[in-house]
C-alpha cells in the first residue's frame, strides 16, 4: 500500500492545540468587544439622562426667584428652586436610590413627578454657589479600580433667577 | 537484486520522503504571513481609531460643559466684576485634570451685533484642530455704537433718495 491515508497522533495532538489557542484568543477578544459594547451604550444611556436633566434643571433655576439646598445626614440630598407665583409652584430635585425625582405640584393639587434614572455606580450631589448666585448638579460615576477618584459625568452652574433678572434690565432700560 | 524490485525501493523511498517532510513552503509561509499582516493593519487601526473618537468625543463634551457653566457665571456678575473676572480665567480642577493643557480665553466685544462675551477653550489634541468658541450676548450695542449706526442709516437713506427717480 503506496497512498498514506489519514493523520498521526502528534499531527492531529498539534492541530488541536494551535485550534484551542486560537479559540480562547478569539472567545476573549470577543468578550472583550461584548463588555466594551456593553459599557459604550450604558454610558451614552447616562449622557442621554443626564443631558435631559441639565435641561430640565436650567430651565427651572432660570426661571426660579430663590434656592434651598439640604444635604444633611439621614435625608436624601435635595434642592427646592422657589418660582414666582405666575410661574408656578415651587421644583424641588430630590436624590433617590439611582434615581433623581423632579417634582412640581400642579394646581389642582395634583404632582408632577419625573424620574431620571441612573445605573449603579452613579451618584448626583448638589451645591450652592454665590456671587452670582447659582444651583450646582454634579453626577459622578465610580471608576474601576480601587482608590480612583470617581468621574464627573455632569456639571452643570445654573444662574437661579436669570429670567427675572433680565426682565428687570429689560424693563428699566425700556 | 533485478531492476523491478530496485524500482519499487526507489518509488518507496521517495513517497515516504514526501510524507515525511518537516516545515512549510515559502509560498505557504508568504501567504499565510500576508494575510496575517492585511488582517492586523486593518483591526489594529480601527480599533485605535475608535478608541481615540470616543475619547475625543468625552473631551469635547467636557470642554463644552466646562464653556456653558464659566458663561453662567460671567454673565450673572456686574459690568465692573465681569471684566475683572475675565481677566483672571481659568480652567476648573476637574477639567484641568482631564484635558491636556487647557487654556482658556475670554473677551468682551461690541459692535452693531452686540454686546457679547467670546469665550474660547484649547487643548492638545492630535491633528490641527480649532478652540471650541461660545459666546453670550450681554446687551445690545451701546451709545457709541449706535450713534454710528444711525449716522450708516442715514448715509444709506441718503443715497437712495439721490439714486431714485
Amino acid at each position: 500500500m503506496s497512498k498514506f491515508r489519514g493523520f498521526t497522533l502528534i499531527e492531529l495532538l498539534a492541530t488541536m492545540a494551535v485550534a484551542s489557542v486560537l479559540l480562547t484568543l478569539s472567545a476573549g477578544i470577543i468578550h472583550r468587544t461584548m463588555r466594551f459594547q456593553s459599557a459604550a451604550r450604558e454610558e451614552l444611556d447616562a449622557q442621554r439622562t443626564a443631558a435631559q436633566l441639565a435641561q430640565q434643571f436650567r430651565a427651572d433655576g432660570h426661571q426660579a426667584k430663590g434656592l434651598r439646598v439640604t444635604d444633611q445626614d439621614g435625608r436624601p440630598p435635595s434642592v427646592v428652586f422657589s418660582l414666582p407665583s405666575e410661574r408656578g409652584h415651587d421644583v424641588t430635585y430630590t436624590v433617590t436610590d439611582q434615581t433623581m425625582l423632579r417634582e412640581q405640584r400642579l394646581d389642582d393639587a395634583r404632582v408632577r413627578r419625573e424620574q431620571y434614572g441612573f445605573r449603579a455606580g452613579y451618584h448626583v450631589t448638589f451645591a450652592k454657589l454665590q456671587q452670582p448666585q447659582r444651583a450646582v448638579l454634579i453626577v459622578f460615576r465610580d471608576l474601576p479600580g480601587k482608590g480612583t477618584r470617581p468621574r464627573e459625568v455632569l456639571h452643570v452652574e445654573v444662574e437661579v433667577g436669570r429670567l427675572l433678572r433680565l426682565a428687570a434690565v429689560q424693563e428699566s432700560s425700556s | 537484486m533485478s531492476a523491478e524490485f530496485r524500482t519499487n525501493r526507489q518509488q518507496v523511498i521517495q513517497n515516504r520522503s514526501r510524507l515525511l517532510r518537516r516545515g512549510f513552503m515559502t509560498t505557504e509561509v508568504v501567504v499565510a504571513a500576508s494575510l496575517l499582516i492585511t488582517i492586523t493593519s486593518v483591526v489594529v487601526p480601527l480599533a485605535m481609531q475608535s478608541k481615540q473618537l470616543w475619547q475625543d468625543s468625552g473631551r469635547y463634551r467636557l470642554a463644552l460643559g466646562e464653556l456653558s457653566n464659566q458663561l453662567e457665571r460671567l454673565t450673572g456678575l456686574e459690568e465692573a466684576d465681569r471684566e475683572t473676572a475675565l481677566a483672571g480665567l481659568s480652567v476648573s480642577p476637574e477639567v484641568s485634570r482631564r484635558l491636556p493643557n487647557a487654556e482658556l480665553r475670554g473677551k468682551t466685544i461690541e459692535d452693531r451685533d452686540g454686546k457679547r462675551i467670546v469665550l474660547q477653550i484649547d487643548w492638545d489634541r492630535p491633528g490641527p484642530a480649532e478652540p471650541l468658541t461660545l459666546t453670550a450676548w450681554t446687551g445690545p450695542p451701546g451709545a457709541s455704537v449706535t450713534d454710528k449706526l444711525d449716522e450708516e442709516r442715514v448715509d444709506f437713506g441718503t443715497r437712495d433718495e439721490e439714486e431714485g427717480p
